[in-house]
């Protein structure tokens, strides 16, 4: 969560710069006898501007100027602007590299920069704090580590079916199963089939939950390192801006440092078309494009089918107009 | 020009390596379940920094003490 309040934080104070004068403080870091023209936040109106008059001592409430960033952005929604934009981008990606998992040697290749690339864009988060300008470095490196974080765990779930059949359960249920196909026929290798599914089915759950646990216990302890870090540098006098950034690449450090802790013990595990006789510069181009063409097909029969369906639902609604879908 | 791989290519493929190879050294596979885990360990620190947005933008100290009934 610090990231988010970095960035939000510099888009916010790079929108009043370029207004012409600085950001007012919180009410509610002043001192009680000096809580004027402050911000403070009215239930059902948002931020205000908070001005005491000197003389009466009424308090009034004014409408914070319309802020914006270059092109038009409410500094606000400059964050989520850029996950936007990096969810795109993760589609874009995941259908492109997705099936590079399964085929050739690019398994543990693909989960290696990928996971670089993201842990290293997250590192770089130290350097937001150098000026409020660099709100605009914050969202670049929001989408790059979004979508290395996205693409890293492709490759890292394709990993998932083969560990799957390489425990001892399901590869004695899977050579049951084989057994009773050649020895009992096909009615009597369903039982076998099915024990060999469950067996699949029992071991997938049981990996996929270990490794949730230890992402929650990783997240869990990362968190607790980096709220220490906040107040210790917030103890020594750091600005807020600082702490948050030390805390942010705190994260991108922790996920360098344990991803090459994983990688020393994934094995390579390479799909079909490793040794295939294509040119060694466009080993992947075939399995992208076929990927690629295969998506987009069944998105549009997808798409077709659903439409159709919407017709023939709304016609039956007009069932005396005489007209079928 | 280009071979195109399929999924029935990649159902063979298994299929081969699984008649043709032994049970996996359990050792092995355990030391690549260990990796498995780490690399979970590994990328929530960045889930809990940087996708906590909402929570994130939320949970800013100056929103839960600076609201005000008043007008």
């Amino acid at each position: 969560m610090f990231v988010p309040l970095l960035v939000d934080d510099l888009a916010n104070e790079f929108a009043w710069s370029r207004y012409g004068s600085s950001r007012p403080e919180y009410c509610s870091d002043l001192a009680s006898d000096v809580q004027t023209n402050c911000l403070q936040c009215v239930e059902g109106d948002g931020n205000q501007l908070r001005v005491v008059d000197a003389i009466s001592g009424s308090v009034t409430y004014s409408d914070l100027p319309s802020l914006t960033l270059p092109g038009g952005i409410n500094p606000t929604s400059f964050i989520f602007t850029m996950i936007s934009i990096s969810v795109l981008f993760q589609a874009i990606a995941f259908i492109t590299v997705g099936s590079l998992g399964d085929y050739g040697n690019y398994r543990k290749r693909g989960l290696v920069y990928a996971s670089t690339i993201g842990a290293i864009a997250c590192c770089l988060f130290i350097l937001l704090p150098i000026s409020a300008s660099m709100y605009w470095v914050g969202g670049l490196l929001i989408m790059i580590s979004n979508v290395s974080l996205g693409v890293s765990v492709v490759f890292y779930n394709s990993y998932l079916p083969l560990m799957v059949e390489d425990t001892a359960e399901v590869f004695a249920a899977v050579n049951a199963e084989k057994q009773g196909l050649l020895e009992q026929g096909a009615v009597a290798s369903e039982k076998s089939q099915e024990s060999a599914h469950k067996a699949r089915e029992a071991a997938n759950s049981e990996i996929s939950s270990k490794g949730m646990m230890w992402g929650y216990v990783g997240g869990t302890a990362c968190l607790v390192v980096s709220v220490i870090a906040v107040f210790i540098t917030t103890a020594i006098g750091m600005s807020t801006w600082w702490s948050f950034g030390i805390a942010s690449s705190i994260s991108g450090v922790w996920w360098l440092f344990f991803s090459f802790m994983a990688f020393k013990r994934l094995p390579e595990r390479p799909g079909p078309g490793t040794y295939c006789a294509f040119p060694k510069s466009q080993h992947c181009l075939p399995i992208v494009q076929s990927n690629y063409s295969d998506t987009l097909r069944k998105t549009d029969t997808f798409l077709y089918n659903h439409q159709t369906l919407l017709r023939t639902k709304t016609c039956s609604c007009k069932a005396g107009s005489g007209r079928t879908g | 020009m280009w071979r195109q791989f399929n999924d029935h290519d990649l159902t063979t493929h298994r299929a081969q390596t699984r008649t043709m190879a032994p049970a996996k050294d359990p050792a092995l596979l355990r030391r690549e379940l260990v990796g498995w885990y780490i690399y979970d360990f590994a990328n929530s620190a960045y889930f809990q920094s940087a996708m906590t947005v909402r929570l994130g933008t939320s949970a800013s100290p100056n929103v839960f003490s600076n609201v005000t009934h008043e007008r």
